[in-house]
């Protein structure tokens, strides 16, 4: 296994718990604004409309693009009386993926809410285990910050691949990149799962 | 013995004669200090009443307005509420021969020019390369108190073979640098950095395989033990001068000043006695040390000769037809709005041809995509349904496989594969994100026809089911995908596919003003994928209509 840096394994498992908390950060800001515009879309009222063109909006709005409006309209660096912080990489990609987050969960808490005023309890509770799958959705997609720096899993993968003398050898690294994020996300999925489907039954 | 003495004591006569009759190089260095002096003189003794030049405004407010860096280490660093640095003692220097008192303001390569120009700071001393485009914003003095090169920096076990090698690599480089462009024709995917300790931390944390900024900055860099031994320059771009800037109303009193104390910095050797305090390079100020000295170089009256003064770095980008109309715009929005906006793609004819095609690429790869993804949809759902267990597995082993990969990562591998077997180009690069984008989202959309297909067997087997009937009922998840498929565009940036944002983000890399840039970039994407979403919407009417004829 010439192609295989010595630490990449472990580098590599350590980026992909970077691509976990982004995606979990930016569920967390999706579920907070997407909560607020579902509610308002189902209240209804002047309002409501204007939280229904927000959605459409985000809808609208490309992640990766955005992330570089972000990353280009926002400030660097705040500056707070004398001491000057660095604003991380990472905010950018969960900002703009928390944008499609908040898509997402206004339209499925939309659907939910209507399901519970029609009494449909049942069809209510799609709301958990369609949040949790936004949430593998969403860890995949924060392999987009690979694109501005980010060391998640694929930025750990571009790294090591770059310094091989071959392409041949970079190619294998990448396929074996590609299976360890299959055998990843599967888990991740199966994990996933069995907790909404946990969730669901608690509620029932 | 006698005749010996005597025409030895004439030839000494002689040459003392000569020596005295020629201006020597002292004396011709004189001139420039009593041209210094008289032109102080001369504004001061005009008064204070209506002072017509910076120059007179300064000597009669008895300070002056510097710009300077302060995030540059070596030319202009504030720490603890002090400046320091090489650009810093050259200001307090000019200050001094002034007679006026020093004030700094903190200025960045973004605003370095706008400050000038607004008049909230009457110098700038502040790493300004001088070039064509900026001489026509504001006043450059010449000669140049210091000069680099664009060194590109990359880990040392990296091999990189020339500017070529910088295609679809992430080079990391400051922003509003006249090298961006250079670096961008070269394919290499920049990414813009505000500070220069930003963009050494990027280089160092792997952020970005290489990091382009001026010699200077790297010369402190490698002082350090440990980036040298991970680091070192991979290519050094042309030398470029760094001008003292002015804004253009009304200055020309304080430019000549300058020129000349400029001039008598080099001569008298201040100038690099100010460098030799900071680990800098010295090759620039050491060649014009030499140069100054040289009489050839200065007229009669002090003033540097125009063939010694090195000219600006010709980055000048040919204007479009419309260009001042465009201007037009952006002085309105200044002063009608209050909105200082820029549209930098729309002025220069480089730049505006770069727009038009990173637009026929980005519709290119939007319709390609979609095709993609549809392609790859009806080739899934018909190896699913085929019914052989063989093809179901493989279907849906692959499905699972591109389910859980990132486009990113399936892009870098067509990229690999692609440079492996053939030159790397804009319509491979096109053609490699549209595979990546549309095996993605096609298998999501095979798999949910099949699906679609399973719900209608009727005991027949899903191969039995009409194709638009099962496109029918499958409707809603293919145009969610083809949607998908169109907003997973821009990530082909990433391996240098020359797109709308790697195209607006190349541009951007070289203006002051960022913000119109990329608000122009989301409003055009944004409409790509409402135009999508809404040809969507009619492709699931036209099933719709098929599905009810069928």
């Amino acid at each position: 296994m010439s192609f295989l840096p010595p630490s990449f394994v472990e580098d590599f498992l350590r980026g992909f718990v970077t691509n976990l908390w982004v995606g979990g950060s930016s569920l967390l800001l999706g579920l907070t604004v997407g909560s607020l515009l579902g509610w308002l879309r189902f209240v209804g009222g002047i309002f409501g409309r204007i939280a229904t063109a927000a959605t459409s909006l985000f809808n609208a709005t490309p992640t990766f693009v955005a992330m570089f409006v972000l990353l280009n309209m926002l400030p660097s660096s705040i500056v707070i009386a004398d001491y000057t912080a660095t604003v991380p990489k990472a905010t950018f990609v969960i900002l703009s993926l928390g944008i499609y987050a908040a898509s997402n969960i206004s339209n499925g808490l939309l659907d939910t809410l209507r399901f519970l005023r029609e009494g449909s309890v049942r069809a209510a509770m799609l709301f958990i285990p369609n949040t949790t799958r936004v949430f593998v959705v969403l860890v995949l997609a924060s392999s987009t910050g690979a694109a501005i720096g980010v060391p998640e899993a694929v930025t750990v993968t571009l790294r090591h691949a770059e310094l091989l003398p071959d392409i041949q050898s970079r190619i294998m690294l990448v396929s074996l990149a590609l299976v360890m994020f299959m055998l990843l996300v599967q888990a991740l999925e199966a994990v996933v799962r069995t907790a909404s489907g946990w969730l669901v039954r608690l509620r029932s | 013995m006698m005749r010996n003495r005597v025409l030895s004591a004439a030839l000494i006569i002689l040459c003392l004669a000569v020596a005295c009759a020629l201006p020597s190089r002292s004396a011709w260095a004189d001139e420039t200090k009593d041209q210094i002096a008289a032109i102080l003189q001369d504004t001061r003794q005009r008064g204070c009443v209506t002072p017509n030049d910076l120059l007179a405004t300064v000597l009669c407010a008895g300070k002056i307005r510097f710009g300077v860096r302060a995030n540059y280490r070596g030319f202009g660093y504030l720490e603890n509420g002090q400046y320091s640095g090489f650009e810093i003692d050259l200001a307090n220097r000019i200050a001094e021969r002034l007679n006026v008192v020093p004030q700094l303001t903190t200025v960045t390569p973004a605003n370095r020019i706008l400050k000038l120009v607004a008049g909230d700071v009457d110098i700038a001393v502040a790493t300004m390369t001088h070039t064509v485009t900026r001489d026509e914003q504001i006043r450059f003095v010449r000669p140049h108190y210091f000069g680099s090169h664009t060194s590109i920096m990359g880990p040392r076990q990296l091999v990189l073979g020339g500017l070529e090698g910088l295609a679809g690599r992430s080079v990391c480089v400051p922003v509003g640098a006249a090298s961006n462009l250079i670096i961008s024709k070269a394919r290499g995917r920049l990414m813009l950095y505000d500070s220069p300790q930003a963009l050494i931390d990027a280089l160092r944390f792997g952020t970005c395989s290489l990091a382009a900024h001026d010699n200077t900055l790297w010369a402190a860099s490698l002082a350090d033990e440990r980036f040298a031994q991970q680091f070192e320059e991979k290519i050094a771009l042309k030398d470029l001068g760094w001008g003292i800037g002015l804004r253009k109303y009304r200055s020309n009193d304080m430019e000549h000043l300058l020129s000349l104390i400029v001039v008598d910095l080099y001569r008298s050797g201040e100038m690099a006695d100010l460098l030799s305090k900071y680990t800098l390079p010295r090759s620039f100020v050491a060649d014009q040390n030499a140069l100054w000295l040289q009489p050839a170089c200065l007229t009669p009256s002090g003033d540097p000769a125009e063939s010694c003064l090195l000219p600006a770095y010709s980055d000048v980008d040919v204007r479009t037809s419309f260009a001042s109309q465009v201007k037009d715009i952006e002085l309105w929005a200044k002063e009608r709005l209050g909105l200082t906006v820029s549209f930098p793609m729309l002025t220069g004819k480089v730049n505006f041809e770069m727009f038009l095609e990173g637009i026929q690429n980005t519709l290119v790869l939007v319709v390609g995509a979609i095709f993609a993804t549809l392609l790859f949809a009806i080739v899934f759902q018909a190896g699913i349904r085929r019914g052989s267990i063989v093809f179901g597995v493989a279907a849906k082993l692959l499905a699972a496989f591109f389910r859980s990969s990132p486009v990113i990562l399936l892009m870098l591998l067509g990229y690999y594969l692609a440079s492996s077997v053939t030159t790397y180009g804009t319509g491979i690069a096109l053609y490699t994100a549209i595979l990546a984008i549309g095996l993605t989202n096609g298998c999501f959309a095979g798999v949910a026809i099949a699906d679609a297909a399973a719900s209608m067997d009727d005991g027949t087997g899903t191969q039995s089911q009409p194709l638009v009937a099962v496109l029918h009922r499958a409707r809603t998840q293919i145009t969610a995908f083809m949607v998908n498929a169109a907003r997973a565009s821009a990530v082909a940036a990433f391996i240098g596919t020359p797109e709308l944002l790697n195209t607006l983000n190349d541009i951007a890399s070289v203006s002051p003003e960022r913000t119109t840039t990329f608000a122009i970039l989301l409003l055009i994407y944004m409409a790509i994928i409402w135009a999508v979403a809404r040809a969507s919407g009619l492709l699931g009417l036209l099933l719709t209509r098929q599905g009810a004829v069928s």
